[in-house]
């Protein structure tokens, strides 16, 4: 875990100095370090423009990628245990349906009254408002029942799916800014972008941790975990609505980006074992060191940039199916 | 001391499951529960141990209703093997075990020395031992059982609730098994509830039975005062001989075709 730390740390110095203007691992530090502690006669030696190009441009964008990435994976590793399937994702419930068809709003109607932030703040309320949709309807019948969850999850993003292809269909010049939001993108990234989801990530993150044993129960089954001493309801509708709300952020700065959420605690419980207390940190990090590759990539890497969703996706999914593969044979010959 | 259940109901929608229902349960007895499927058995179960709020009346155990009690107190009061226990995560045994110390442990703590030990005597108690490094999601079902068996051992409490434990056992394990909670009530002086569906191993164990149907109890007492073809044929409509069987020293029901 201490490894995977240390390892985030260099990923983000190493991956700063990436990119049309290549700058050392050693300057990038610097860089770093001086305008940390108002520091700035060890920089003087460096090329005027960049501490700009670190600070301003490459750091915003490194660090929304690497908040975002984390928060996706313990999300997912949150929706998973919850709704006692290791299918879930952080968008299992429709969440990213929501943020998408609230984006795709947005731009369709050309809102810009709060300025740049109009988009994503249609994301988010999109995302929360089908949330409260998803857990009224699979609370109606008393309890809240992960199959019941999973189904009006399914059911919303179905009818918000068709509201979006109905809002394409009849944008015109806009449909091609619709597709490459719903792609997911860290262009651009501000540092109130990243304060956002860092604050954000990290509370998620603080509940999450704080429930990881109550956690563990609940993925035993609600009657296993109401013996052992866990509120079920309570801390069910809790974590869910935490989760959740991480998603929202996550989604509504960078877009919509599969398969984090849903393969990073699948490769991380092959490591750790189940056991939240240990998943989820271990999650946070890889998580954020693998959205952060996959975004040099996208940034520094390949001749043109694609979209982050994309890319994350192409790589993701192949890979998945391969150690998925190799475990299934594995179990086989143990047997 | 031990369960008191005055006039509970319950409902699934408007459907009655649990219909004006009272009784004693007193400690160190062994109570064996018997009925038809769906008569409303496993809601009992579920309302002792809180995991279902009766819609009217209340459950009081130790003179408390459960209301009152916290759930982690309750934790520790009242262990329960469910009946269906399916899990998609890979835990190993040993893990699934020590959850039944949870309760005891504060929450980021880590597990003290008596708790490994007991962890150790439950999974030897259970014959879980030899598999505790195993997945969870590699066991049979009668492995699986034993395993959660176990859990409730780890949890240490006075109160036991079984539903159909044994459904998945061969016939020595279950003798086992059965063996260890009839000791707990006498040696402990533990209250122990458990769902059946085999009559004769209930009545070879258990000190009381407590005959179910359509949510109401039809016939409760001593076991050699209640299993008889009268109440057999009230409660499950099959015809029936009862006699006792010095083998087993115990009342046996035999049937026939």
């Amino acid at each position: 875990m201490l490894f995977l730390g240390f390892f985030l740390c260099a990923v983000i110095i190493y991956t700063s100095g990436l990119g049309y203007v290549p700058i050392s691992f050693g300057n990038v530090f610097k860089i770093i370090y001086a305008s940390l502690f108002d520091h700035a006669a060890i920089v003087d030696h460096v090329d005027r423009l960049w501490p700009t190009i670190i600070m301003d441009v490459r750091l915003p964008r490194i660090l929304t990628a690497a908040a975002v990435g984390g928060g996706l994976a313990v999300s997912g590793v949150i929706f998973q245990g919850l709704l006692l399937n290791p299918l879930a994702d952080p968008y299992t419930l429709g969440v990213s349906a929501g943020a998408a068809f609230g984006a795709s709003l947005a731009i369709l109607l050309n809102i810009s009254l709060i300025g740049t932030f109009s988009v994503p703040i249609f994301a988010f309320l999109g995302a929360v408002a089908t949330l409260l949709l998803v857990t009224y309807l699979s609370a109606s019948s008393g309890r809240l029942s992960s199959n019941n969850l999973i189904l009006s999850g399914i059911i919303v993003a179905a009818i918000l799916a068709a509201g979006i292809s109905f809002i394409k269909y009849i944008a015109d010049e806009q449909v091609a800014v619709i597709i490459f939001w719903l792609m997911g993108s860290f262009a651009s990234k501000t540092w109130t972008d990243v304060a956002l989801t860092v604050m954000v990530v990290c509370l998620g993150f603080l509940v999450f941790i704080y429930f990881a044993r109550d956690l563990n129960l609940l993925s035993l089954g609600n009657r296993t975990a109401s013996s052992l001493g866990v509120g079920t309801q309570r801390t069910t509708l809790l974590l869910l609505v935490t989760a959740s709300m991480v998603t929202a952020v996550c989604v509504s700065v960078s877009g919509i980006i599969g398969f984090v959420g849903l393969l990073v605690p699948h490769m991380m419980r092959f490591v750790t074992g189940p056991d939240h207390r240990k998943l989820l940190p271990v999650s946070l990090l890889a998580g954020a060191i693998l959205l952060l590759v996959a975004d040099t990539v996208t940034r520094a890497v390949l001749p043109e940039e694609i979209p982050i969703g994309v890319l994350t996706a192409l790589i993701g999914g192949p890979f998945f199916c391969y150690i998925f593969r190799k475990r299934q044979a594995g179990r086989e010959q143990s047997l | 001391m031990g369960f008191e259940v005055k006039n509970i109901s319950f409902f699934y929608g408007k459907k009655k499951i649990i219909d004006n229902l009272s009784i004693r349960l007193e400690r160190g007895r062994f109570y064996g529960i018997l009925g038809p499927n769906g008569s409303g058995k496993s809601t009992f179960l579920d309302l002792l141990s809180s995991h279902r709020q009766p819609a009217t009346g209340g459950v009081f155990l130790n003179g408390k209703n459960l209301t009152a009690y916290s759930r982690k107190q309750l934790a520790k009061e009242i262990a329960v093997v469910p009946q269906n226990f399916h899990i998609n995560f890979p835990y190993t045994v040993a893990d699934i075990v020590m959850m039944g110390r949870y309760p005891y442990i504060p929450r980021f703590a880590r597990p003290a020395a008596a708790d490994l030990a007991l962890m150790e005597k439950v999974m030897h108690q259970a014959e879980a031992f030899e598999f505790r490094h195993r997945f969870i999601t590699e066991l049979s079902g009668g492995e699986r059982q034993r395993v959660v068996f176990a859990r409730a051992l780890a949890q240490d409490t006075p109160v036991l609730l079984l539903d159909e434990a044994t459904s998945n056992l061969d016939i020595r394990h279950t003798m086992a098994l059965m063996n260890q909670v009839s000791e707990k009530t006498q040696r402990s002086d533990g209250l122990v509830i458990a769902v059946f569906q085999d009559i004769n191993l209930a009545s070879v164990f258990c000190d009381e039975l407590v005959f179910f149907r359509n949510g109401a109890i039809v016939d409760h007492g001593r076991k050699d005062e209640v299993l008889n073809p009268d109440t057999i044929r009230t409660v499950f409509e099959v015809e029936s001989h009862v006699e006792f069987e010095p083998f087993s020293n115990a009342r046996q029901v035999i049937f026939r075709r």
